[in-house]
């Protein structure tokens, strides 16, 4: 991807507060599509995205909004932001609310009603829109504050855990309207989730950070294609197997009831098969797995 | 009568999809004119619950009635002549003014603020909203600017209503309309800055004391608690100190004679002909307004920070 058309570019971002180090030096960009910015709690998902928003400055390192510096009002015209914490007024109808959002964001009176009435449509609200939220369920909520974000039609939405809260249903429904946004609306998302099934099951590319630098970056079909393994499962003699594989130098782990065996060839297809035949094991199960994105915190 | 198997359907439901917005985007100058007039209405509780609608009113109606009152007695003595035998020779009677009224609105003002300045700022917090506003290109500034002005208007409005209903009342009550313009024109420059001063330094006041809590209630009672105070206070102070002695830096206790003072000392120099520390009370309100509004915006700033 061509540098000017990067939506976020952090350039070596440090934030400090006090001694505490929230961003390391952490240097990613992020394109169109769907973006995973994943990471365990703490590892300076919200700092990034603070800072990318203007609510907060970098210690050192620039953060950059569609070309532009972040600190700067005007970079926010086409952002929009989903907050994980609750966030509404309990008073006001989504309808008055989206509208009142979308003039914020600077569209004119006479369109802001119109948009806002065709936001809520699209996240599936409009016939509750007149209600005041504060009778709204956890998922109803969660739509509009994605809502307000979507209002102003932005070229890129920032959503801090959107399926925090949500039982399964409202899980899979959330993430499958942030699909439809990004993939009908062309609108690009951030997705900050510590969920790595929702990443695995929305994006298309992955920002990892931990302990505020950035562990990987790339795209989440390469990484799971990458970091294929080997599952053996035995009935019986595993104990043997493994040291017969051991003997064999095949580097293996167990996981559970299965053995993992990375980086397999045809000549270490050979070796397991002469394994098994050595400790008399008799297989119930072989065959290739995807690495899921939990075993990148696993193996780096 | 045609029957529903008669008619032939032909309508056809058709999704447009997402529709991108191809048109004006008016930036920063839209956000502030949004948060300015949400803030007006706010104020005056439109789109609020019935409490919200009539909680300003009750504030600003005494102050009405206070105005239509004192026009009232003026006409009345108008039409009695201007004249009262005392016993001892005649005396001219002094007619309820602009500058009496002034003492009396200054305290609803301030009231009138501690009701309706939280309500401009506090739920925004509470609610966190406020955080939504400023992923928007606007800045901290913008927002508290555009509330702040939100405020002086409300409180302006409060504050001129009574002062033009004293003066269309004198007008009405006078015989002489155009004699009683000519010689009392100055009485409109002297209130409009005098509620421009309160409706100043009250927007600032509140403020900055709902910058130390979300709660609407707590504020407002912080803010009708100093008032109280600072008047009870005051009024002491000047029962053992007269007016001619007020070079007592305890007289600046009383924030509605700090604000009552400026104009008159300033403009007309009638507040205090035998004070010669005139200018210490429009000193004392610059110092006091810009030490809260930098309190608020400090304090705004960090919370955001």
């Amino acid at each position: 991807m061509n540098q000017d058309s990067y939506l976020l570019e952090a350039r070596d971002l440090t934030k400090l507060y006090g001694i505490v180090q929230a961003l390391d030096s952490a240097s990613f960009t992020v394109g169109s599509g769907i973006t995973g910015l994943l990471g365990p709690n703490g590892a300076g998902k919200s700092t990034a995205i603070r800072i990318f928003l203007g609510l907060t400055d970098a210690t050192s390192g620039s953060a950059l909004v569609m070309g532009a510096d972040a600190r700067h009002p005007d970079a926010r015209t086409r952002l929009g932001y989903m907050p994980e914490h609750d966030c509404l007024p309990p008073n006001q109808s989504a309808a008055n609310f989206l509208t009142h959002m979308a003039e914020v964001s600077g569209i004119p009176p006479s369109r802001s009603r119109a948009l806002a009435a065709d936001t809520l449509r699209h996240v599936g609200l409009f016939e509750e829109r007149y209600r005041p939220i504060g009778g709204y369920s956890t998922g109803m909520k969660q739509r509009v504050k994605l809502a307000q974000a979507l209002v102003h039609d932005p070229v890129l939405i920032l959503l801090d855990e959107p399926t925090a809260g949500l039982d399964p249903t409202g899980r899979t429904e959330m993430l499958n309207l942030i699909r439809r946004i990004a993939r009908e609306f062309g609108i690009s998302v951030v997705l900050s989730t510590h969920l790595m099934q929702d990443v695995e099951r929305t994006c298309d590319n992955i920002v990892l950070l931990d302990m505020g630098r950035v562990k990987e970056s790339s795209d989440v079909k390469s990484l799971t294609e990458e970091t294929e393994l080997i599952y053996v499962e035995v009935a019986n003699n595993r104990d043997r197997f493994t040291a017969e594989l051991s003997d064999r130098n095949i580097v293996h782990t167990s996981e559970g009831i299965a053995i993992s065996i990375p980086d397999v060839d045809g000549a270490k297809f050979d070796a397991i098969r002469d394994a098994l035949v050595a400790s008399e094991a008799r297989l119930v199960r072989m065959g290739p797995r995807q690495r899921a994105l939990i075993d990148l915190f696993r193996t780096n | 009568m045609t029957t529903d198997q008669n008619i032939e359907r032909t309508g056809t439901v058709f999704d447009i999809g997402y529709q991108t917005y191809e048109g004006e985007r008016e930036g920063r100058s839209r956000a502030w004119q949004t948060i300015f007039w949400d803030g007006v209405k706010n104020g005056m509780g439109i789109g609020r619950g019935g409490w919200a609608k009539i909680l300003p009113w009750l504030v600003v109606s005494p102050a009405i009635l206070t105005g239509l009152v004192f026009a009232a007695i003026a006409a009345f003595f108008e039409q009695l002549g201007l004249e009262v035998d005392t016993g001892e020779g005649t005396e001219v009677v002094d007619l309820p003014s602009h500058d009496d009224l002034i003492g009396v609105i200054g305290f609803l003002l301030l009231i009138f603020a501690a009701f309706v300045g939280p309500e401009l700022i506090c739920p925004d917090r509470r609610n966190r909203v406020i955080h939504l506003y400023f992923v928007r290109p606007i800045t901290l500034l913008d927002y508290l600017g555009a509330r702040w002005l939100a405020l002086i208007v409300l409180l302006l409005a409060a504050s001129l209503l009574p002062h033009i209903t004293l003066w269309v009342g004198l007008l009405i009550g006078v015989s002489d309309s155009l004699g009683h313009i000519q010689d009392n024109w100055t009485d409109i420059p002297r209130f409009v800055g005098n509620s421009a001063v309160f409706a100043v330094f009250a927007a600032s006041f509140t403020f900055a004391v709902s910058s130390l809590t979300d709660r609407r209630m707590i504020a407002t009672l912080i803010v009708i608690s100093v008032i109280m105070i600072s008047s009870f206070t005051g009024l002491i102070v000047n029962l053992f100190n007269p007016p001619d002695s007020v070079s007592n830096p305890m007289a600046l206790v009383n924030l509605i004679d700090i604000n009552t003072s400026i104009i008159p000392s300033i403009f007309f120099g009638t507040y205090n002909e035998n004070f010669d520390l005139n200018i210490i009370f429009p000193i004392a309100w610059i110092v006091l307004l810009t030490a809260v509004s930098i309190f608020a915006t400090w304090r705004f700033y960090s919370r955001q920070r």
